[in-house]
């Protein structure tokens, strides 16, 4: 293959960038030295151009003006279902805000347990000596254990709310969807109570902590779609 | 300023200018003033959301009249605008809200020409899409172009109406189809070569 052709190959995938003007200086320099003696090239850019300037032309377009009323009557109609929702939904969503503390409280409680694990592990590089953390390794400890506690009492206290609620809606159920429902609660249950066994033994233990926090949550999530889908018709 | 205070400097909401060419700078200035906006559809102010539709309506609008066809378009505006006043509220601000709002519209768009079995009157009507008078060099190739953008494949069309249409950079084409600045600029390079194959522009490659 020719040189010329090598560099109409080249050129030839810059000129969509040429004719938007993104192409950097010396390259455009190029491309227009190319220009001057490639008619192919030349008219593309020209047609590519044309193309461009029609189409940042074409007219806005405006929507009728009834538009806005039916989007208007479409959040009356998303309100009114939300205004429909059973006692469930709207303790559910009460709750909500109290869970993001939780996982938040949880999350930095861990890290501390697991900073100050590591600072007694690791020794500390010179730009964390100099920031000379004013308490105690063992006050961090216990208040990182302590974090962790009050939040593992705020997800037993959750589960707590939600199996009341359970049990309220669970006659309504079918016996099949009863049986199922108590079979895997009594499988959560299980996981729930070996965490908690073994947080108890291994306290302050993050991987364990975080383990008996993610059991929690699993039967946060089932207990709220067993009582959330039996509230619904 | 308070969201009330902020919703009430609008004055009418007819005042309220309609969405401009995104460029980078005025994103980065509207992301602190957009976030009054936002907080005031959380709430449910009817006001501040009839505000937010009219800064969006006609990019929304003539987003899916190009992309999806003018015979839906009204349908699949309104369900756009739904889902932008129930995304909101989880809406984190992770892109600027002009970038989610052509996401979300772009995205409904390709969902209806996706769920339509194949090419209807719908896109057939785009060759009746109103060309305005104006300093068109060539206002017959404009009318041309409306029309046959109805025969490029979706995927080319969306790119070439955000690029040439709304004037949208790669960089924002990428955010708002998920896609590589690469993909984008690739898409855009063969939907122009089929566009000008459409027009009879088409010369040797």
């Amino acid at each position: 293959m020719s040189k010329a052709m090598d560099a109409h190959r080249d050129v030839s995938k810059l000129l969509d960038e040429y004719v938007d003007g993104t192409l950097d200086d010396l390259r455009a320099r190029a491309v227009r030295g190319h220009l001057r003696g490639c008619a192919d090239c030349s008219a593309r850019v020209e047609a590519t151009t044309r193309l461009v300037e029609a189409a940042g032309e074409l007219p806005d377009l405006d929507p009728s003006s009834g538009l806005w009323t039916k989007i208007a009557a479409g959040l009356d109609e998303d309100e009114a279902r939300l205004a429909a929702h059973g006692r469930v939904w709207w303790w559910w969503q009460g709750l909500g805000r109290r869970f993001a503390f939780v996982g938040g409280a949880l999350a930095v409680a861990g890290m501390a347990v697991w900073l100050v694990a590591l600072r007694g592990r690791v020794p500390l590089g010179p730009s964390l000596q100099a920031m000379k953390i004013p308490a105690s390794p063992q006050a961090l400890y216990e208040d990182a254990v302590h974090e962790v506690a009050r939040a593992q009492a705020d997800y037993q206290s959750a589960v707590g709310d939600l199996r009341s609620i359970a049990v309220g809606e669970r006659v309504h159920w079918k016996p099949e969807i009863q049986k199922a429902f108590d079979e895997n609660l009594a499988a959560i249950d299980a996981a729930v109570a070996r965490q908690s066994d073994l947080a108890r033994k291994n306290p302050g233990d993050v991987a364990v902590a975080d383990a008996l926090a993610d059991s929690y949550r699993k039967e946060i999530d089932f207990l709220q779609e067993a009582v959330v889908r039996g509230d619904l018709p | 300023m308070t969201t009330s205070a902020a919703v009430a400097s609008l004055g009418t909401v007819s005042a309220v200018p309609d969405a401009v060419p995104m460029k980078s700078e005025r994103v980065r200035e509207g992301r602190e003033n957009d976030a009054w906006l936002i907080d005031a559809c959380r709430q449910g102010d009817r006001r501040a959301m009839e505000a937010l539709y009219h800064r969006f309506k006609r990019r929304v609008f003539g987003m899916v009249a190009r992309i999806a066809g003018p015979q839906d378009a009204e349908e699949v505006a309104q369900e756009v605008f739904m889902r932008i006043y129930r995304g909101l509220l989880k809406f984190r601000g992770e892109s600027a809200l002009d970038t989610w709002v052509y996401r979300l519209t772009v995205n409904a768009a390709l969902s209806h020409v996706q769920r339509r079995p194949a090419r209807t009157e719908g896109e057939e009507a785009l060759a009746q899409l109103p060309t305005k008078e104006g300093p068109a060099r060539d206002p017959r190739l404009a009318a041309r172009l409306e029309t046959a953008l109805a025969d490029l494949p979706a995927g080319y069309r969306a790119v070439l109406v955000l690029h040439d249409v709304e004037g949208l950079s790669h960089e924002e084409i990428a955010d708002i189809l998920g896609c590589r600045i690469g993909t984008s600029k690739s898409q855009l390079h063969k939907a122009r070569s089929k566009m000008r194959g459409l027009l009879g522009m088409e010369g040797p490659e």
